[in-house]
């Protein structure tokens, strides 16, 4: 008897409640080191507790989107920070969304916001081509995605599978961009020439650096960071001139049914203001904000600077869902 | 009565925490829409693509278990039966290829013998490998199989070291009179060792089926890679699960396989003597070659990868920043760690001993239950226990948001493990003993503290040692369950890893070696000194 008291009391004592205070629960698959001084200067300016849950990059874990539809009945998150914007869309095709309309968010352009407001979009990322200086030169560069088929760059290109994250994006974007027979035909021709699929863009940065590859398609946090470490590489905007590079916003939602609706939404106020846009432009992440007029560091373009894809974010996501069996082939899986 | 409500009683825990999340994930995976369905089961055993990934996964688990048993066995050997200088320290730093993870390994291995590796150019320059040769062999099936058999050799090393401790010395030293150490160590030594050799070759086997992170970082195409897939890029959780059935099937016939082999020999051969010292073959030549080989396996696994951690993490203030992110993480992985390690032991112990000890027919189709979900990957089970545990009524609200969440994820994960560990020791005692007490008129629980848990001490340390070290480093199923703050060194490591300088991941690769191996050297210094009071009384 005594010794179920003991263990009764010790397993009471080492657990700590669920309490539902004055907290709010954020799921983000933005990168923490990116993610938590935002979170913590929220928790500064409003006193609200955040209780947040990190991801991990696509490819190394099943991810917070997973857990998010398993918890559906139950839901535990408030706020999902997602750091693409596909997979809000995703979640609010699969019910788990609830809308709710910023005030703050009125001067971001709307093709960066659901009408309904299952989500908002804020600072962004691009898709870039990262090379090696001390391998290409700055006039042989490539410009489009599309030289990276040319013989010259055989065996000389990495891409992160494109069945996860950002890459599955961009596939999708190129084949509504380009229609499904030419991005059918440009990824064929890109495979025949030896383009090395790896594991993610975190892997495809380690590659350029390490001269293993002349060059590869990444995202622009991957290559500020990678400028950072003093790695010799250099990113280019491709397609400036012809369909434009794919722009990657990140994305909020409000979570449906969560126990901390209120919080939740006054998280979302502060996510998409100019306030965050302008700390994740600083930070070494380097986003782009969507709003004009945002002061930027001299390397990091504001969005009037860059063309982007003209894209609408749900087509990518229906499109992707239609594409994905043509990837899984297309990468051997 | 006590025996059979106790074992009831773990057994019962056991279907709950294990077995039902899975089962749950399987009933799902055929019910849909008002009906039965095996539509993702179909495609599985009849394409060609699905032959061959399981081929893929059958080919890297038969090589990395192979792979391992070279330098696992006689690395147990040489630590439990000579005169090894320095045994401590081989023994303690054997243990870190298997808290390093597996992933940190890997990219170690990958810049290693990458194009530009730096034993790429040693190799390509004074061998005849070509520079892309040795960059295909790391990106291929072989290239993973090496490195996992780099992460796992240690829990061979570990479960025949102390299966060699367990040995009763009367049955050596009859044989030493007589024979040279080698006829010994070939007639009586190996061949009684046999079922720890094959429990611990099939455990290899069937962890290295269900890997993920290596395959996925070298680009090889297994099961597991096809289930995460499913997961993560068509969120089809139904046919995640069905591709999870050939795990199960394989673990299956390689236990039956194990049970047909092992069938009708006896394996009982500890003492109550043996429990308390070990022959150790006091031969200078076989201590040398024991140097060399250690020497080598530690270059090899446990000096490469580390120094290009080491020499990643360049500086104090990259310690300092990692030590920082991981403060919440170091606190919650050794706690976490140990609670599951003891409760794995635990329940080890006796699941353990249903599968070995009871005398039923029964207990080789117990055993084969207890095992059959060993392979199913974390993230299934991960998924099941969400199901089955996130709900809103109070108990389970109360066990989702704590703790507790990230140690039943624990159990359910190795609770398998613990209790075939155990019960390839248990196989060593006796049925006499117990009937003994029995015979005298102890109780259940009496025979247990009196007879079989001292007996069993060299057991009991083995299985918590591997539990916890495989606690610390889990992350599959915690990833998907761990309440906020709750977080564990691996999470930490694997959410930074995105985009934090390389150096501070390899500094947290560093803290997490150094945090597994603080509790596991506490806890072998008072394991040492308990089990030498028991010797002294």
């Amino acid at each position: 008897m005594k010794f179920i008291t003991i263990a009764l009391t010790t397993l009471f004592m080492l657990a700590k409640w669920c309490s539902a205070g004055n907290e709010v629960i954020v799921y983000t698959s933005e990168d923490q080191i990116f993610a938590e001084p935002i979170l913590q200067e929220f928790e500064k300016k409003t006193g609200i507790k955040v209780r947040a849950i990190y991801d991990t990059e696509e490819t190394k874990s099943t991810g917070l989107v997973n857990r998010l539809i398993a918890e559906k009945d139950n839901p535990q998150a408030d706020v999902f920070w997602s750091n693409d914007p596909v997979r809000p869309v995703l979640l609010q095709i699969k019910g788990l969304t609830t809308p709710y309309v910023s005030s703050v968010a009125a001067d971001i352009p709307s093709i960066y916001k659901d009408v309904d407001g299952h989500w908002t979009g804020f600072s962004a990322r691009a898709r870039i081509i990262l090379y090696n200086t001390n391998l290409v030169n700055m006039d042989e560069r490539p410009l489009s995605i599309f030289d990276l088929v040319k013989p010259k760059w055989r065996g000389q290109v990495a891409i992160a599978n494109p069945l996860f994250g950002t890459t599955s994006i961009h596939m999708a974007a190129l084949f509504i961009a380009l229609g499904d027979e030419k991005a059918k035909k440009f990824l064929n021709d890109l495979k025949a020439n030896g383009v090395k699929i790896v594991s993610s863009n975190s892997e495809v940065k380690r590659l350029v650096a390490r001269g293993e590859v002349k060059m590869g398609i990444t995202d622009t946090d991957d290559a500020h960071m990678a400028v950072k470490e003093g790695v010799p590489a250099k990113e280019v905007f491709p397609d400036q001139s012809t369909i434009g590079t794919f722009i990657i916003p990140d994305m909020v939602s409000l979570i449906k049914n969560s126990r901390n609706q209120e919080n939740g939404k006054k998280l979302i106020d502060y996510l998409v203001s100019s306030t965050v846009e302008r700390s994740l432009a600083w930070a070494p992440c380097a986003h782009m904000p969507l709003r004009y007029g945002i002061k930027t560091p001299p390397d990091v373009l504001t969005l009037d600077a860059v063309k982007g894809m003209n894209i609408n974010y749900p087509d990518v996501a229906a499109k992707l869902e239609k594409i994905t069996e043509f990837l899984k082939q297309w990468a051997g899986y | 009565m006590q025996k059979k409500l106790t074992l009831g009683f773990i057994f019962a825990l056991f279907v709950c925490v294990t077995f039902l999340p899975i089962v749950w994930m399987f009933g799902n995976s055929i019910y849909g829409d008002g009906g039965f369905s095996f539509v993702y089961y179909k495609d599985i055993f009849l394409t060609q693509k699905y032959i061959k990934v399981i081929s893929n996964s059958l080919i890297l688990a038969s090589i990395t278990a192979l792979l391992s048993s070279f330098v696992g066995i006689p690395a147990g050997f040489f630590l439990a039966k000579t005169n090894l200088p320095f045994k401590g320290f081989f023994k303690m730093c054997f243990f870190i290829p298997l808290i390093i993870p597996s992933y940190t390994t890997g990219i170690a291995w990958a810049n290693l013998l990458g194009k530009t590796g730096f034993l790429n150019n040693i190799l390509s320059q004074y061998m005849l490998f070509s520079p892309e040769s040795v960059s295909n062999f790391i990106y291929s099936i072989y290239g993973a199989s090496f490195v996992l058999s780099i992460n796992l050799f240690p829990v061979i090393m570990l479960i025949t070291e102390y299966a060699l401790k367990n040995l009763n010395p009367r049955l050596e030293e009859s044989g030493l009179v007589t024979g040279s150490v080698f006829r010994v160590l070939r007639q009586i030594t190996l061949p009684l060792i046999t079922p720890a050799i094959i429990s611990s070759m099939m455990i290899v086997f069937v962890l290295s089926l269900s890997e993920f992170g290596i395959p996925s970082l070298l680009q090889v195409n297994v099961l597991t890679t096809q289930i995460f897939t499913q997961f993560s890029a068509f969120y089809n959780e139904k046919a995640a699960t069905a591709i999870a059935l050939p795990l199960i099937a394989i673990t299956f016939v390689v236990m039956t396989l194990e049970q047909v082999y092992l069938q009708g020999k006896s394996f009982e051969i500890l003492g109550r003597r043996g429990s308390n010292s070990t022959i150790k073959y006091d031969v200078k030549w076989l201590s040398v070659v024991g140097v060399i080989f250690c020497t080598l396996v530690l270059i090899g696994c446990v000096i490469i990868p580390l120094s290009t951690l080491i020499f990643s993490a360049q500086t104090i203030s990259a310690y300092h920043d990692a030590i920082l992110l991981a403060k919440r993480g170091i606190t919650n992985s050794v706690l976490f760690g140990s609670i599951g390690a003891t409760f794995l032991t635990f329940m080890g112990f006796f699941l353990g001993y249903l599968s070995e000890k009871i005398q039923s027919r029964l207990r080789n189709s117990t055993a084969l239950f207890i095992w059959l979900f060993f392979a199913v990957p974390a993230t299934v089970l991960g998924i099941g226990l969400i199901k089955l545990c996130n709900r809103p009524e109070g108990i389970f609200q109360f066990i989702y948001g704590s703790l507790w969440i990230v140690i039943i994820g624990y159990v359910a994960r190795f609770s398998p493990l613990s209790s075939r560990i155990m019960a390839n020791y248990l196989k060593q005692i006796p049925h006499s003993m117990e009937e003994a007490g029995t015979v005298i008129g102890a109780s259940w629980y009496r025979i247990l503290g009196n007879i079989l848990l001292p007996l069993q001490s060299h057991g009991l340390i083995a299985t918590w040692l591997i539990s916890f070290m495989f606690c610390i480093g889990e992350m599959g199923t915690t990833i998907l369950v761990y309440p906020p703050g709750h977080e564990t060194l691996p999470i930490t490591l694997f959410t930074v890893m995105a985009n934090s300088p390389a150096n501070i991941v390899s500094a947290l690769s560093i803290i997490i070696v150094v945090m597994t191996l603080l509790p596991v050297g506490v806890f072998l210094a008072i394991s040492k000194y308990l089990i030498k009071s028991q010797i002294a009384q």
